[in-house]
């Protein structure tokens, strides 16, 4: 009974973070000139939380924004010349990415500038429950993977976090 | 010449019985002296709760500054959790505004994918 407890407890742990940042990709480090480096699990969300002033208003709409996540991940490299990651790097996210769990809501490539911009969701039943932000360009790569339920309206929420907000969404521009 | 001995020998051997009052005296003068030392003694030194409340009192300040700095940690360990966080945010919010706009207006060279 004991190890069945012990089982779904780790589990779950492994379960709260949507994708695992596979080796290569944390080895990107050591190319970086830049890193950042984002590993906060529910109790440092929740942490977090109470260090979050209710009087500056971007920290209030992060206190609301993580307040039901159980994760946020963020990977993020700057290189000081192109090719210090390949393609082969950024598969190793996608094949984590499946439907029917997973699917792309969008999808950029530039070939002119060489940027690559995805964007997946986790949906169970109606409710978003992930998202992971793959933008890649030639010195930069960042691979973002937020987990927990995300309300459509924060994703525009997010826009006031020192950029405008999302067109088409709450308090975004309009078409 | 033996019996000389054996009978100075049994003089000293011989009870004798303490005069009047001697215990008394002697008890009396045991507790004077101890009174004697004890007063020779730091005030600090001749009660044995002095050293049992320095104990405590060593105790209390050890906890209280774990306590502190059990706090500080926290605290230092919250900042960080709260700025990361913003960090974060700010950083998903640019890519996903960056994929928005790309998305809304694709340029030559970009494709959909």
């Amino acid at each position: 009974m004991k190890t069945i407890a012990m089982l779904s407890l780790l589990a779950l742990g492994l379960c709260a973070q949507d994708i695992k940042f596979p080796v290569n990709i944390e080895k990107l480090a050591a190319k970086a000139v830049e890193t950042v480096d984002v590993t906060l699990d529910s109790t440092m969300l929740q942490l977090a939380s109470r260090f979050l002033s209710d009087k500056k208003q971007e920290e209030a709409e992060a206190r609301r924004i993580i307040s039901g996540l159980q994760g946020i991940y963020v990977r993020s490299f700057e290189f000081n010349k192109p090719g210090e990651y390949s393609p082969a790097d950024l598969e190793s996210i996608r094949t984590q990415l499946k439907a029917p769990l997973w699917s792309r809501v969008a999808g950029v490539r530039s070939t002119q500038e060489g940027e690559i911009a995805e964007v997946y969701m986790k949906k169970e039943g109606d409710r978003i429950t992930g998202l992971v932000v793959i933008a890649a360009e030639p010195q930069e790569l960042t691979i973002v993977n937020i987990v927990g339920p995300i309300n459509p309206e924060d994703l525009g929420r997010l826009g006031q976090f020192g950029i405008p907000p999302l067109a088409g969404q709450p308090g975004g521009e309009k078409k | 010449m033996m019996d000389r001995l054996e009978e100075e020998l049994r003089r000293a051997l011989t009870r004798k019985e303490p005069p009047e009052g001697f215990t008394d005296r002697v008890l009396a003068a045991a507790r004077a002296h101890t009174a004697a030392r004890e007063r020779r003694l730091p005030w600090w030194r001749r009660s044995r709760l002095v050293p049992a409340a320095a104990v405590c009192l060593l105790l209390l300040a050890a906890g209280i500054a774990l306590d502190r700095h059990r706090r500080r940690e926290v605290l230092a360990r919250g900042e960080a959790a709260s700025q990361q966080v913003i960090t974060a945010l700010r950083i998903t919010a640019a890519k996903l505004q960056m994929v928005q706009a790309r998305v809304s207006r694709p340029a030559e060279g970009n494709n959909r994918i």
